[in-house]
């Protein structure tokens, strides 16, 4: 019998409803342990290439980690993995909450949806019985209404609800999966995939029940959280002022995208928008994860307009929703993530596809005929909430939009996909590569589109070399110090594939990239190796892990060349190579020449085809994937 | 007493410690580089700053 636990999976097929319960034996989960990775492993071994995003055959996989449940921080995390109807590219979106520690608590690593329900049905997990169940009272409606609906059906307060909202329904490409209302798996439109099967929810029964494999070595881990966030101010003010705490700064250094990344600069919004005003005006309380001592969730409440049943905006929502549509009105920024939390709507592409909007329409490729009479200027708070909904319900241009920036650049012509600031298709958060040329590279070869959570940012290699931050970096090999963020050369190469090895293996464990981490976060390499050994009874060391986060990064790039995807589609939108026009970051800009060659070093690195991008055999092989070449 | 902070003038009191200056300008983890050297965490808060001092502070910020 294998020392590393087999993986529990529930397989359902939604067009005949039979549902399946097996397993995935040690050996072989020891080499996928959990999150996307599994999900990938799932999907690479069923899923022919080349199917529609939103045909029955494509594959939607929720799944966690052998650990998800213990009582440590940061270790709530869920991975939805599927074919992107966004980007057309594997889908993978992470979210928290407690719905992952309730559906490891059920006895499973992994749900997987096949097929597609005649009617709309949801999926109710209570330890060993599973249910496919009537939706058709719940479909169409909010996230909200949806909620006590489900909890009515069951006669049980005491269930957890992942579900989709009318986006979803309506199949908006970048349609999320939301949990308690306010907790999303928000990017590469899953939600859509869900709609699409017909599948309005999966519902767990609230059960807890991951141990420690060892308590006496586990118990001290966990408890030294409290001293870590003692000492650690970036994790301490996350708490304290949310994501948002630094948009202020961002734009006082001229890094802030702004009108649809035209600037960096926002002077006249930024102080308005950013975590402490917030925190000054409209936040009831601070939320939390499942056993997490950070508390980095923002909940906000102003009467009449946002419920905080619907949470609060992170830094992204407030620079989508902000920034970059000129917006510096909290209130507008706050009634937004609800809409999109209670319709089930990615914050970050739906705000930056509004952005988009309002540059075409000043531009003058769409006017008002096209926009049912919404004037979309930069900084119009009215037209927000009407336009969020049109895109919910796919109404009027909301049609156009629910697919994306790129898509509605296509049909729109005239220059507008200048405008759609994207990579593959999926909008860009708020992280200028400019000021993290490293960053900058993970969006473009990111496999699903540009994602600020895939790697590490290069600001951390500025610390100095007596720092947390560096001394961590130096054990994953990243050793060079630098004095500004802006270059990019050979150690930053390096610095961007080995932290996104990492971040990688974060989520395929499904840990908190808040919590979890190479530089700043509270628990670093070692910690995560002694979580391994004392959580699981996992014989672990920091290469195996590494290794782990490779493969997971080549099985995605595996997936994407079966599309037809190549290095053609691992490009930065032009916007970004021109020089900054005001602000303090005037004149800075993205070498093209240099981002490009560094994306060459990346592949070499990566151990990828030159021409194509993609993963050669040989590297498949040294990464035990050598089975995907017989399909 | 004057520096250039990130490339603009900035008064300040004599004796003033770099820990103040972070605080003044609202840095809440960020990397310090005096005159082309970089100044170790440990050092923040014995540092003083001198007239005419070059003073570059990066703000530290990871994905959210």
């Amino acid at each position: 019998m294998s020392l590393f636990p087999d993986a529990k999976i529930l397989d359902i097929d939604l067009t005949s409803g039979q549902v399946i319960k097996k397993t995935v034996p040690g050996n072989i989960y020891r080499l996928y342990p959990g999150g996307s990775a599994l999900g990938l492993y799932l999907i690479l071994q069923d899923m022919p290439a080349k199917v529609d995003p939103l045909a029955s055959e494509n594959m939607l996989v929720f799944s966690v980690a052998p650990f998800t449940g213990l009582n440590i921080s940061g270790l709530s995390r869920m991975v939805v993995t599927t074919k992107s109807p966004l980007t057309g590219t594997i889908g993978d979106s992470q979210g928290g909450g407690f719905f992952p520690v309730y559906l490891k608590g059920n006895g499973y690593d992994a749900v997987v949806c096949r097929g597609k329900s005649p009617e709309p049905v949801y999926i109710y997990v209570n330890e060993g019985e599973v249910e496919i169940r009537d939706a058709s009272k719940m479909w169409g409606k909010v996230t909200g209404d949806a909620e006590a609906l489900f909890r009515e059906d069951l006669g049980d307060d005491k269930v957890d609800i992942a579900q989709i909202g009318p986006a979803g329904e309506n199949l908006v490409s970048y349609a999320s999966i939301i949990n308690q209302c306010n907790r999303a798996n928000g990017r590469n439109g899953t939600g859509a995939v869900m709609g699409s099967k017909n599948l309005k929810a999966l519902v767990v029964k609230k059960i807890i029940n991951t141990k420690p494999y060892d308590p006496e070595a586990f118990k001290p881990l966990a408890k030294s959280v409290k001293q870590k966030l003692e000492e650690n101010e970036c994790v301490a003010g996350l708490g304290e002022l949310g994501t948002d705490g630094d948009l202020e700064g961002f734009s006082d250094d001229g890094f802030l995208p702004t009108r649809n990344w035209n600037t960096g600069y926002f002077p006249e919004g930024a102080k308005a928008i950013t975590g402490t005003t917030m925190s000054e005006t409209v936040l009831k309380r601070r939320d939390t994860c499942y056993a997490c001592a950070v508390r980095c969730k923002r909940v906000v409440e102003i009467p009449g307009l946002v419920d905080p049943l619907y949470g609060g905006p992170e830094y992204e929502t407030c620079g989508t929703f902000g920034s970059y549509c000129c917006i510096s009105d909290l209130p507008t920024i706050c009634r937004a993530n609800q809409l999109c939390n209670m319709f089930g709507i990615d914050t970050i592409s739906c705000g930056a596809t509004i952005a988009f909007a309002m540059e075409c329409y000043e531009k003058g490729l769409i006017d008002t005929k096209d926009t049912g009479g919404l004037k979309l200027s930069f900084g119009n708070t009215e037209i927000i909430e009407p336009l969020i909904k049109m895109i919910a319900s796919r109404e009027g241009i909301g049609d156009l939009l629910a697919d994306g920036s790129k898509k509605a650049a296509l049909k729109i012509g005239g220059g507008a996909d200048k405008m759609s600031i994207s990579v593959k298709g999926q909008e860009l958060p708020a992280h200028m590569p400019q000021y993290k040329p490293a960053v900058g590279l993970i969006y473009a070869v990111n496999p699903f589109g540009a994602d600020h959570q895939s790697s590490e940012h290069d600001t951390f290699m500025i610390m100095p070399e007596d720092s947390i931050e560096r001394k961590r970096l130096a054990q994953i090999g990243t050793t060079a110090e630098y004095d500004n963020p802006f270059v990019i050369d050979d150690d930053k190469v390096r610095f961007a594939f080995d932290s996104q090895c990492y971040f990688s293996v974060l989520d395929t464990l499904c840990l908190c990239q808040f919590v979890w981490g190479p530089s700043w976060e509270l628990y670093g390499p070692d910690d995560m190796i002694d979580l391994c050994k004392s959580g699981l009874g996992w014989e672990t060391s920091l290469f195996e892990l590494m290794r782990v986060g490779e493969r997971r990064i080549n099985m995605m790039r595996f997936f994407n060349a079966r599309e037809g995807f190549t290095k053609e589609e691992d490009i930065l939108p032009e916007r970004l190579f021109k020089p900054f026009p005001d602000g303090p970051s005037k004149g800075v800009q993205l070498d093209k020449e240099e981002f490009y060659k560094a994306r060459d070093l990346y592949y070499s690195f990566a151990g990828w085809d030159m021409e194509t991008g993609n993963p050669t055999e040989s590297t498949l092989r040294k990464l035990s994937l050598g089975w995907l070449l017989e399909k | 007493m004057n520096i250039l902070l990130n490339d603009t003038a900035l008064e300040l009191p004599d004796d003033y410690c770099l820990k103040d200056l972070l605080k003044l300008k609202r840095y809440r983890r960020a990397a310090v580089i005096i005159n082309d050297k970089h100044i170790l965490i440990r050092d923040y808060e014995s540092v003083i700053l001198k007239n005419n001092d070059v003073v570059k502070i990066v703000r530290i910020s990871g994905g959210g």
